[in-house]
């Protein structure tokens, strides 16, 4: 099943002329581009594989497809080869950015891993390795704020519950020059419980990351 | 102290290339891990030598390396051991001698391979080409390691050790009172984190930088230069040239 996916990237990417080029202007982090990258619903819905758009700060927003699916972790990819590794919704590692996030400790016990359903107040404690020269960072993490939400996509609204987390850095020489707390937002739709967007920042890096789930969310817009 | 020459490492020199020969005759490529050898009988790509493993998932990427196996290391280990047992022998100074006695021992148990350029990275390799090369016939050692837990002193210090990781913290952290008076280097340390190239890290008042060593990695106090005796300059030089070049299976 994990190669279907990459098969189905290779396939869209060394296809047919057009079909390249549409992906070559679609799969792109798109860290220069003046403009949003666009995909439409039939595109998303006739898509062999999962898409998800990326917004990366203030950068207009590129699309990135799922490349393996293993191990309880997705993996996506850009075609400027950026890939970023999630688990339980909680992105983990990265390549291909400025900065990376190479480690996070105690996956095991994320609170995500119960999705809609995690308790507000709840605490978890990560470590963390940046390729820029950190390792075993510690960060502090406590769900709070949970709201009721729309989601619009397509000229359709999807009815989400959104949770939450606000992140504290301890100290360590890097904290002056950046943030040293800030909050992460994970969206789930409502009655399936389906994480559909969140927005999660690598620490120490001031751009906040925004994925939206275009599969996802087009299969619950049926 | 004994007398290292280049027939003290002939037999493990003898060793590689008999085991190599042995591989060789029936593969092309033979790559050895901590899970065994493996031989293969093509060109194989990096990405199916990686999809071998049954560890993956607890694979820590930023400290993986693909070596290949150069008789040309051990002559240059014989030199260092040559120059350390040289100055030795010439030095009064007890906790020099003693140093360069842990250092010695060191260098010999060291498993040396010609680092690779390479990236080693399983998702890399899996999705684009220029991650995924074929590899050329020879013998190759491949480090595939958990994230490390310590950190190793060593070099121009009383004693070597192995202290534990510490989140955040700064090479000087690690150096305390261990580096040695007199003869030790205070300015700044190499940094070993098993990539592709050792870090110069400045740890003197001065000069001082927040550089972080990574869990595994190892610390290499070099010994002060002196205008009068060339050879300390020569063993820091050879140390560095070696320890990228060291192959570390566990860290």
């Amino acid at each position: 099943m994990k190669y279907l996916s990459v098969l189905a990237i290779a396939v869209l990417l060394l296809g047919c002329s057009g079909t390249y080029q549409r992906y070559q202007e679609t799969l792109e982090l798109a860290l220069a581009k003046p403009k949003d990258a666009f995909v439409s619903l039939q595109h998303v819905k006739a898509s062999n594989t999962d898409l998800m758009s990326v917004k990366n700060g203030d950068n207009p927003k590129a699309i990135v497809g799922l490349a393996f699916l293993e191990n309880e972790q997705t993996k996506w990819i850009s075609s400027d080869q950026v890939l970023f590794t999630f688990q339980s919704g909680r992105l983990i590692r990265t390549l291909g950015l400025p900065t990376n996030l190479m480690h996070l400790s105690n996956i095991a016990n994320d609170p995500l891993q119960k999705g809609a359903f995690i308790e507000p107040g709840i605490r978890w404690t990560t470590k963390f390795d940046l390729d820029s020269g950190l390792y075993g960072h510690p960060k502090q993490t406590r769900f709070g704020n949970v709201y009721s939400s729309n989601l619009t996509l397509w000229d359709q609204d999807l009815a989400v519950q959104c949770v939450e987390e606000s992140v504290t850095l301890s100290g360590g020489e890097k904290s002056s020059e950046f943030k040293d707390a800030y909050q992460n937002t994970y969206c789930f739709e409502v009655q399936s419980g389906i994480l559909v967007k969140s927005i999660q920042s690598i620490p120490y890096v001031n751009k906040p990351l925004e994925f939206t789930y275009l599969s996802r969310i087009a299969r619950l817009l049926q | 102290m004994t007398r290292f020459t280049f027939i003290t490492f002939l037999p493990r020199m003898l060793g590689l290339s008999l085991m190599t020969i042995g591989y060789l005759a029936s593969a092309e490529v033979v790559v050895s891990s901590e899970q065994g050898t493996q031989s293969f009988s093509d060109r194989v790509s990096l990405s199916h030598v990686l999809s071998q493993s049954n560890k993956l998932d607890k694979v820590y990427w930023p400290s993986t390396g693909l070596y290949k196996v150069s008789p040309e290391l051990e002559h240059l280990r014989a030199e260092l051991l040559k120059t350390i047992e040289s100055l030795y022998q010439d030095v009064n100074n007890a906790p020099l001698a003693s140093a360069l006695t842990h250092l010695k021992k060191d260098v010999m148990a060291w498993q040396l391979a010609k680092r690779s350029s390479i990236v080693v990275d399983y998702d890399l390799s899996r999705l684009y080409p220029k991650f995924n090369p074929n590899l050329p016939s020879g013998e190759y050692l491949l480090s595939l390691p958990t994230r490390g837990t310590h950190v190793k002193l060593f070099g121009a210090v009383t004693k070597p050790a192995l202290l534990t990781h510490t989140p955040q913290a700064s090479v000087n952290s690690y150096l305390g009172k261990a580096v040695l008076g007199g003869y030790g280097e205070l300015d700044w340390v190499y940094v070993n984190n098993f990539n592709d190239e050792l870090i110069k890290a400045p740890v003197a008042y001065w000069n001082h930088k927040h550089v972080e060593v990574m869990p595994g990695g190892e610390l290499f106090v070099p010994f002060r230069q002196s205008i009068f005796d060339s050879r300390y300059q020569k063993i820091n030089e050879l140390v560095a040239q070696l320890a990228i070049n060291k192959v570390v299976f566990s860290l």
